[in-house]
Order: structure tokens, then C-alpha cells, then sequence
């Protein structure tokens, strides 16, 4: 290795903990670390102590805060007013001159703020050999993580379900998916572990990817965060191989699309399915992917419409969406929910976007 | 209100951790940050105007703190290289890779070893989230210096993590 090669792998990993490497920077990352396998190690430590965040002392901030408004009213300022203020002008923080402030804000809110609480780990299911099932099934609102026999870990998203054989684990390793899993499959180059799902089948022998398959969603996503898998494309009768960090998007064979929404389009089947690679989205200064946050129980989304952003919220509050104001449909989201309750997250997207919300119930009416 | 204690609980760790790099007092420090984020309630419709609250606030405390060492009589021109730079905390809680607490003391010793110019950007930038522009126009300086300074202290954290692989290995 040369001395210059590490100089700009600095550089260039610089820049793209920063955020402001550009795509070629980014490509020109990527080839110097296969280029130089011993620096990948280092780069992980490197973006991971990057990524640390300060353990927050929320107590001391709150009595820091209290002791903060006290000083506030000494100095005269008005809290009363502050209500009707609001009926009078609409709140200060719903204007559009603010949202750009604001919107950085988000970032820095989802990033501290909502940060340090630890999110709750479901207990294990642990497939005992005796009392073998055959299915295992999330409702919406619930997330569970299941313990294969080979050694395997799955994750399964909210209103997902898992199928498998009662000989998995024995001749071979197969398993049937609706709906979202994140795969962490244990290594056995003898028997490969294979995902089917209605548009694809994902082959590999041991890895970490995330399998998003709902009927409701247009696209199926398959998410390789490290190793290597294969993916059939049944409608193409082709084979795509994954490098990690990159995603398969294959348009979705069937489809469901929810009532509201139905306009006709010409049926898949009878043509050849869209499909495309793209690189993994990161939050500026996370170390998990997007695609792979919910697995962290972290909802987590950028450049999403509020559209997109209400059915995920949907499936992880267990909550159904109605928009009465059209126009906030289109609204680009970004931002990462840790253990915040339903109320929290709805609060902090008001807060930045301006609309308005109420709970009734299992519904959320945004208007 | 509730959107006010979001801002605070967000802003003043940071606020205050900067103001105290400037004037080297906790106390003032504290007065400052709660000065700023006063001044957030009492101008709150007129702040609609301000582009980039965040850095608004920022070079609203450094202004602050350059005035209260004036009051004090210990003014000295705005440098770099004369500021006190502490973290907010050191940086616990490791998964995965940073299993091993004598890797992470590594690693805390060569970020508290940086040169103090180096030490304010990095923290600027990993523990306040700042981007290149907005450390570049709070600390009046350029891009490029950032971003060299920032590779310095990448490097000097990467020669941390080196020397205990090798040693373990």
C-alpha cells in the first residue's frame, strides 16, 4: 500500500462522514478500500466512533431547562400571551420561511434528541427442535426476532410473515416471506439458505440483507449490507448479484395496491418486471442504513413523501392514516424515530412541517 | 412550548459546550447559552427571517462570549489556538467493534492530544453535526482548512486504532 492511497482513503472517508463527498468520491472510496482490504476494519471503527453520540443526561437537561424558563420569567418574558399568540398568527414554527432552520433542526432532533433511549428488544423466539412450527406471522405494531436451528437470526418487520419447512435446517434452508425481514444468516457453504418470495428468490450462503416484500408496496427491496447473495428475478428468469451496500429494487409482480388508490395499470405479468440497482441510503451521520434501521427499532426514512412515510408508520404504530389535506401528501421527509410513542413522532413531523394531526383512536387525521 | 424545549433540550448542551471554549468558565458559559436561547423566545417571530437558525445561534454565542471576556477585562482577539476545547462527554457506550475499553482510552487520548484548531473542528463537526459551510462561518475560515484539519484528526484516531491491532495481533 502506498502511503498516498491511505492519505486519500482519509480524505475521501472524510468527506463522506461529513457528507459532502460527491458520487465519484464515493466510487472512488469504494475501489480503494477493495483495493486495500486490510483499511476496511479501520474505516468501520473510524465511522463507528464517528457516529457515537454523547450518552445525554436527560434529567440534568430537563432541570437545566426548568431552571432555564425560571431565569426566563425574571427577566420578564411572557409565557401567557403565548397561547393566544398562536390563534392570532399561526405558530411561528409552521412557517415556510422557517422550514429550511427548521428542517436542519429535524436532523439534529432525531439525532440527539430522540437518540439515547433504548429501544426494546423483543425476547428471542427460540424454535426449540421438538415443537416445530411452520409459520410465524407479526400483526402491525409488532416486530419479533427468531432464532433459526442453523444458527441463523431473522428479524421480522411488522405485519410480515415467515414460512418454512419442517425440515429447514436438515437437507436444505429454505424459507417462504410476505411482507419485511432483516436476515442474518449463519455461514454454510454447503447448504445455502434460500428466500422465496413472490417476485424473487434470494440465494446466499451466510450474510446480512434485508428482504422487503409487502403486496402494498410497488417495489421489492432487496438490501445487502454485507457479503454477497444472489438474486433470481423470476419474471426475467435472471440472476443479480449483490455487492454489499447496494439494493435491488424489482418492481413488484403483485401488487396490491390500497383502495384509495386504485388507477389500472397495464398487468405485470404480462411484461417484463423493472428492475434496478441502487447504493444504500445513509442518514448524514448514522452508520445504519435506512433500509436496515427498523431491525435497531428505528423508523427511519429519507426523501420519502409523507404518503410513503404514513403506510411505514402505519405497519409500525399499528395506525391507519387519513389525509384530509391533500397537499401535505407530497411533503419530503426526512428523519429517524428511535422509541418514540406514536404522539412523540406525529409532534416532531408537526413541528417541522407545520400540518396538523389528532388521534382518534387506531386513526391518525392529518389535516 | 413544547416546540421551544425541543429546540432547547437540542441546542444547549452544544451552545454552552462552545461558549465555554471562548471564555473557560462553566458558569458564564451556562449564562450565555441561556442568554442565546432567551433571545430565541423573545424574537421568535422576527427569527423567521434568519436562513440557518443553528448556526444563527452558534455565532450568536461566540458573540456573547467575545463580549463578556471584553467586560472581564480579558479580551483577547478571536483565536483558534487559545480556545479550551471539551466534549460533551467521552464517548462510551461501544458496540461491536470497540469492544475493548483500552481501545476506546486510545482513541480518547489521541482526540484529546489534537492541536486545539484541530480539536474545535472535529468537535464542531462530529458532536454539534455543523457542516463544512457553517464551521467555515462561524469560525471564519476556510473550507479547505476544515477538511485538511479533519483528515489530521481521522489520521491521528486511525494510528490509535492501528497500534492496538497490532498489539493485540
Amino acid at each position: 500500500m502506498f502511503q498516498s492511497d491511505e492519505d486519500r482513503i482519509l480524505t475521501l472517508i472524510t468527506r463522506k462522514l461529513m457528507g459532502e463527498a460527491t458520487s465519484s468520491e464515493l466510487e472512488e472510496l469504494s475501489l480503494l478500500i477493495a483495493d486495500n482490504p486490510s483499511y476496511e476494519i479501520l474505516i468501520q471503527s473510524l465511522t463507528h466512533i464517528w457516529n457515537t453520540s454523547p450518552a445525554r443526561d436527560e434529567d440534568f437537561l430537563e432541570a437545566t431547562f426548568l431552571a432555564h424558563i425560571d431565569r426566563m420569567k425574571k427577566n420578564g418574558c411572557d409565557f401567557d400571551t403565548y397561547e393566544q399568540e398562536i390563534e392570532a398568527k399561526r405558530p411561528w414554527y409552521s412557517s415556510r420561511k422557517l422550514l429550511v432552520p427548521v428542517f436542519s433542526l429535524l436532523a439534529v432532533v432525531a439525532a440527539f434528541f430522540f437518540w439515547p433511549r433504548q429501544a426494546s428488544v423483543n425476547t428471542p423466539v427460540i424454535i426449540a427442535e421438538k415443537e416445530i412450527k411452520n409459520e410465524i406471522s407479526t400483526r402491525n405494531g409488532n416486530r419479533t426476532r427468531i432464532q433459526l436451528l442453523d444458527g441463523s437470526t431473522v428479524w421480522l418487520n411488522a405485519g410480515s410473515k415467515l414460512d418454512y419447512g419442517k425440515d429447514f435446517g436438515g437437507a436444505k434452508r429454505e424459507v417462504y416471506l410476505t411482507g419485511e425481514a432483516f436476515f442474518d444468516v449463519a455461514k454454510n457453504p454447503e447448504k445455502p439458505f434460500i428466500i422465496h418470495t413472490n417476485a424473487i428468490d434470494v440465494k446466499v450462503i451466510g450474510t446480512q440483507f434485508n428482504v422487503r416484500c409487502y403486496p402494498t408496496d410497488k417495489m421489492v427491496e432487496t438490501s445487502l449490507i454485507k457479503g454477497s447473495v444472489e438474486v433470481l428475478v423470476k419474471n426475467r428468469g435472471e440472476k443479480w448479484v449483490l455487492r454489499p451496500n447496494e439494493k435491488l429494487l424489482v418492481e413488484n409482480i403483485s401488487y396490491q395496491p390500497l383502495k384509495k388508490e386504485r388507477n389500472v395499470a397495464e398487468p405485470v405479468r404480462a411484461r417484463k418486471v423493472f428492475v434496478a440497482i441502487k447504493p444504500l441510503t445513509y442518514q448524514n451521520n448514522d452508520s445504519v442504513s435506512v433500509e436496515a434501521a427498523w431491525v435497531k427499532n428505528w423508523l427511519s426514512f429519507k426523501d420519502e413523501s409523507f404518503a410513503e412515510v404514513a403506510q411505514k408508520m402505519e405497519r409500525w404504530f399499528d395506525v391507519e392514516f387519513e389525509f384530509r389535506n391533500e397537499s401535505v401528501k407530497e411533503l419530503s421527509m426526512y428523519g429517524t424515530f428511535t422509541s418514540e410513542s406514536l404522539q412523540q413522532a406525529l409532534e416532531a413531523l408537526e413541528f417541522s412541517f407545520g400540518f396538523k394531526y389528532a388521534i382518534q383512536g387506531k386513526k391518525v387525521i392529518i389535516y | 412550548m413544547a416546540a421551544y424545549k425541543k429546540l432547547f433540550h437540542c441546542l444547549f448542551p452544544s451552545i454552552q459546550n462552545f461558549a465555554f471554549s471562548i471564555v473557560k468558565s462553566r458558569q458564564l458559559a451556562e449564562e450565555i447559552a441561556s442568554d442565546v436561547l432567551m433571545e430565541v423566545w423573545v424574537r421568535r417571530l422576527k427569527l423567521m427571517e434568519v436562513a440557518n437558525l443553528r448556526l444563527y445561534l452558534f455565532t450568536s454565542a461566540k458573540n456573547a462570549s467575545l463580549k463578556k471576556l471584553k467586560q472581564e477585562n480579558r479580551f483577547s482577539p478571536f483565536s483558534l489556538d487559545e480556545l479550551q476545547v471539551e466534549f460533551i462527554s467521552d464517548y462510551g457506550n461501544p458496540e461491536e467493534i470497540l469492544n475493548g475499553s483500552e481501545l476506546e482510552k486510545k482513541v480518547q487520548e489521541a482526540i484529546n492530544e489534537l492541536p486545539t484548531r484541530c480539536k474545535i473542528i472535529y468537535k464542531l463537526a462530529k458532536e454539534d453535526k455543523l457542516r463544512y459551510s457553517e464551521i467555515a462561518e462561524l469560525l471564519e475560515i476556510s473550507v479547505k482548512t476544515i477538511d485538511n484539519q479533519l483528515v489530521i484528526a481521522n489520521k491521528k484516531i486511525i494510528s490509535a486504532i492501528k497500534y492496538f491491532v497490532r498489539k493485540k495481533s
